[in-house]
């Protein structure tokens, strides 16, 4: 179910944004500033070569989905999608709203996730149960989730030290970034202006979007814990979009959050709905 | 039924595969914690946004504007300033390319006015030239009184041919 909730994600957000993608072919090389795995790079791929992966990508999205040739192509797909996701970032400003999605992909393509409800689960001749062989990949995506946000609290302390809390520096961002989109013409908070007037909210705006990522790590020791903070973390990313008009697409869809959640009693519940129907 | 040994090995095989894969990957989305949180990359990232002190509300930026006939100046959105419809982005470009020598800023301002020459929207229609800008405003204040800049400088003008 994971796969399906994670590929329908994919699909739908990677072909959307289609265009998107495709546009970095046309960008200046004078522009590109590889990082991570392309940081060898001494400049842009051809373009074109760049543009068959990106198709190649939302063709391997689709199978992905499906869980159809999962062992052979979901691999692939996770490579692809990393090598465009990286070439995106590679142009002067990293963006940070994509890198759980991408850890999530690579870890379900590694592990068996097409086994039921999917293209390949038709053909086999033998159905699954709950082992480790699927356990491993769950409780993996929760820990990349829950380290993506303490390694963001870590950060906050590192940089700011425990200042952070009283809220002067978040309300002075909230500020900046809204100003920073109005004035470069792009879309804006429309709410950030009523609570800039009330300064004490930033500071408990502060306390608790900290205390969420540097504890984030102890809700791994209790499910209904975990179960809470992702509910707090996704209310925590809609606090954001609704102050900053920064959206991290994935967090507020909950995919996310739902490996903290038994997610195959939803496959459960559809498959009974099939069947009635 | 028979068991045979390679099915007797499967559940080791899954519990090694698994162990070893989680093991590397937390390790590896752990280990930017370990080094300079500004050391930051892709997908292994620091997470370092808005980490950094701010103590004053104060920004200084490099934007780019439409200039109308009776002297009003509106910011261009990122796709017509540069062609990437991602703001942040968009802004380090105009930044690389407004910095990065007097030719490549004089280049860059004439490819936005041909944007937006060209561009089919009748909000920039009545638009005479673009100029690249480098405005200081007070963050807060720009809500409670005034949203005009604190200061502005012009770094780069040229004509818009429609």
């Amino acid at each position: 179910m994971l796969r399906i909730l994670v590929g329908t994600y994919s699909v739908i957000y990677f072909g959307v944004r289609l265009p998107y993608w495709l546009s970095f072919a046309k960008h200046r090389a004078v522009q590109f500033r590889p990082v991570g795995v392309l940081s060898p790079l001494d400049g842009p791929i051809d373009p074109a070569v760049y543009q068959i992966i990106v198709l190649l990508t939302f063709v391997g999205s689709v199978f992905f989905l499906l869980g159809f040739w999962y062992r052979a192509v979901a691999p692939v797909f996770a490579a692809c999608l990393f090598f465009v996701l990286t070439y995106a970032n590679s142009w002067g400003g990293l963006l940070h709203t994509d890198n759980l999605w991408l850890l999530h992909v690579v870890i379900l393509a590694l592990a068996p996730g097409a086994d039921v409800i999917s293209l390949d689960a038709r053909r086999a001749t033998s159905s699954s149960s709950p082992h480790f062989k699927y356990g491993w990949a769950i409780r993996l995506m929760c820990w990349v989730c829950v380290c993506a946000y303490f390694l963001a609290g870590v950060a906050k302390v590192k940089n700011s030290g425990w200042g952070f809390i009283e809220g002067d520096s978040l309300r002075n961002y909230v500020a900046m970034d809204n100003v920073r989109k109005i004035e470069l013409g792009s879309p804006h908070s429309p709410f950030a202006a009523l609570f800039l007037a009330y300064p004490a909210a930033f500071q408990l705006f502060a306390v608790a979007s900290l205390a969420l990522e540097l504890g984030a790590p102890l809700v791994m020791l209790n499910r209904g814990a975990a179960k809470l903070w992702s509910i707090a973390m996704w209310s925590f990313h809609l606090g954001v979009l609704a102050l900053m008009a920064i959206l991290f697409l994935y967090p507020v869809t909950f995919i996310a959050f739902a490996p903290f959640f038994r997610t195959e009693r939803l496959a459960r519940f559809l498959r009974k709905e099939i069947a009635t129907t | 039924m028979s068991d045979t040994a390679p099915e007797r090995m499967r559940p080791h095989r899954d519990l090694w595969t698994g162990t070893a894969v989680s093991l590397v990957m937390t390790a590896l989305v752990l280990w930017p914690a370990f080094g300079d949180a500004n050391e930051d990359s892709f997908p292994l990232s620091t997470y370092p946004m808005f980490s950094h002190g701010k103590p004053n509300p104060d920004l200084v930026l490099t934007q780019a504007l439409a200039v109308f006939p009776n002297g009003d100046r509106e910011p261009l959105p990122p796709k017509l300033a540069t062609g990437n419809e991602e703001v942040i982005q968009a802004m380090r470009m105009i930044i690389g390319e407004t910095y990065g020598g007097e030719e490549r800023a004089k280049s860059f301002c004439r490819d936005i006015a041909d944007r937006v020459g060209r561009s089919p929207s009748p909000r920039w229609k009545n638009a005479i030239a673009v100029e690249i800008a480098r405005s200081h405003f007070d963050t807060v204040a720009y809500f409670e009184k005034e949203s005009e800049p604190l200061s502005r400088r012009t770094l780069q003008r040229c004509p818009v041919e429609q």
